[in-house]
């Protein structure tokens, strides 16, 4: 996975690409950190480039929910498609995430 | 100049149990690397005098490093190098030449022969302490990162073990088969790390007969663990096996408190009632399983959303309703089948859901009239090239043969 972050008019964007899988458990500590000292309300995860995710790259959403929630962040998950979106879906991760087409 | 680099870092790894070989005729050479080792702090030392010693030596005081002259009468250092590297017990064994010849092409053949590092005489001695204390140090690093191999591998054969064990035998799975008048088969190959993959039957009465899948996020002991630990869980919660919702959201209640945050589980529970010919069951997540004809037509995926297990406190799960008829079969599996790289044919990289059917299509052709999974495994682990598994693979094939309902309507 490559991912981007960076703060825009008040509003955090993180942009992830490639897939998020086991394997960047480390990478995807470092952009919760980031977020976590973030000091603004809103925070748009960007998934349009993000091709795959598997359940331990699920996980890493949930913890980044968790850190999100814990500071009163406003967090969207934006533009999932195709595996990525039906992973979102099949596990009805839009029960408690905000996820936007 | 550069920060970031610094060989001459001591990490001061004590040298008090190593042992050292010297090879060496010359009897005033060995009085003075006895004097260096001994100021190196290395703990052991033995002597040889020629090539032959040197030999015999390697078998009975197994030395963790040699320093080898080249000169000597007899078998001379290089024959002494060629016979222990023609020897896998000392191919990693760390051999310093000492010799007096000192050009270019001399010391390529020494290391040409086997030397791992090479000292010219008259011997330095901080240069000798330096090149001794440096190959030690690999050596013990070495041994120590094999040992603690050894152990994790060792770790992870227990835990593969005992998530096995977890499953029910092939023998159980006939008898429970003939049971209910069913035909069933499972497939389970743990991946290299150790998935976190459970599957199992609850028989409820004489009609009905519960089957659940269950797959832990991530790998690794921890995911073998928590299934462990699951499978607890499932013998706690048996008073909600006849009612599939109520199940799961009674488990999802177990795993939140207790597993750590990230992690969670998926999982199927179907109740087969093999009277009424229909499978009422609930589902959090899971790959989606299909039902289809034992023919390969009519195949359709389950419905299998939900939200995971352990994720959200107070998730409730609700039952969906679906016809097992005779002639009909139910295939669960978990994700590793799903994605499993296949470029050459998919294209994309993963097998994913239509290559599953496909997949499924093939066996069911093929197998005639037997299980199809040893028929679709043969053709999946060609299609990933025999290659190790990132994640537990788990199937299971649950057919309604038409000939029960025969029977039954005698």
């Amino acid at each position: 996975m490559e991912y981007l972050v960076h703060d825009d008019e008040g509003t955090k964007e993180v942009i992830l690409k490639g897939q998020l899988t086991f394997a960047d458990h480390e990478s995807f500590g470092n952009i919760i950190e980031n977020v976590r000292s973030y000091d603004g309300k809103e925070c748009i995860v960007d998934l349009e480039n993000l091709e795959r995710v598997d359940s331990a790259g699920l996980g890493m959403f949930v913890l980044l929910r968790d850190m999100a929630n814990s500071k009163q962040l406003n967090m969207t998950f934006r533009k999932p498609r195709g595996q990525v979106m039906r992973m979102l879906e099949i596990s009805e991760f839009h029960t408690f995430l905000t996820i936007e087409p | 100049m550069s920060e970031y680099f610094s060989p001459a870092a001591p990490v001061h790894i004590s040298l008090e149990d190593t042992r050292v070989l010297v090879v060496d005729d010359n009897e005033d050479s060995r009085l003075v690397i006895r004097a260096f080792l001994d100021a190196a702090g290395v703990g052991n030392m033995d002597f040889a005098i020629d090539g032959a010693g040197c030999l015999e030596k390697l078998e009975v005081y197994k030395p963790d490093l040699v320093l080898l002259d080249l000169m000597m009468p007899g078998m001379d250092g290089f024959e002494v190098l060629r016979r222990m590297r023609g020897d896998p017990r000392y191919e990693w064994l760390p051999v310093i030449v000492e010799t007096g010849l000192d050009s270019a092409s001399n010391r390529a053949k020494a290391f040409a022969a086997g030397a791992t590092d090479l000292i010219c005489k008259p011997v330095n001695g901080t240069e000798l302490i330096a090149r001794v204390r440096t190959h030690l140090e690999k050596t013990l690093l070495r041994k120590e990162l094999e040992a603690s191999r050894a152990s994790h591998r060792e770790a992870v054969r227990v835990a593969q073990k005992l998530q096995e064990s977890l499953l029910p035998p092939a023998g159980r799975l006939n008898t429970v088969a003939k049971v209910y008048g069913l035909e069933m088969d499972s497939y389970f190959e743990p991946s290299e790390a150790v998935g976190g993959d459970l599957w199992g039957l609850h028989l409820i009465d004489e009609n009905r007969l519960g089957v659940y899948a269950v797959d832990f996020s991530g790998h690794g002991v921890g995911a073998a663990f928590n299934s462990f630990q699951f499978n607890a869980q499932l013998a706690d919660s048996q008073m909600f096996r006849e009612d599939p919702a109520a199940y799961l959201t009674r488990l999802n209640q177990l795993l939140h408190p207790v597993l750590q945050r990230g992690v969670f589980a998926t999982m199927f529970y179907g109740v087969i009632d093999c009277d009424k010919n229909n499978i009422t069951y609930a589902a959090a997540g899971i790959t989606r399983p299909v039902l289809g004809g034992r023919n390969g037509e009519d195949l359709t995926f389950l419905d299998s959303s939900g939200v995971p297990l352990g994720i959200l406190p107070d998730t409730h799960y609700e039952n969906r309703e679906a016809s097992f008829d005779p002639g009909t079969f139910l295939f669960l599996y978990s994700d590793a089948l799903l994605e499993t790289s296949a470029e050459k044919e998919t294209g994309n990289g993963m097998i994913g859901e239509q290559g599953v059917v496909g997949l499924l299509k093939d066996a069911l052709a093929l197998a005639d009239d037997q299980p199809p999974l040893d028929a679709m495994m043969g053709a999946f682990f060609e299609m990933n090239q025999w290659q190790q598994l990132e994640d537990d693979l788990t199937a299971v094939w649950i057919f309604n043969p038409v000939k029960k309902k025969a029977v039954n309507d005698e």
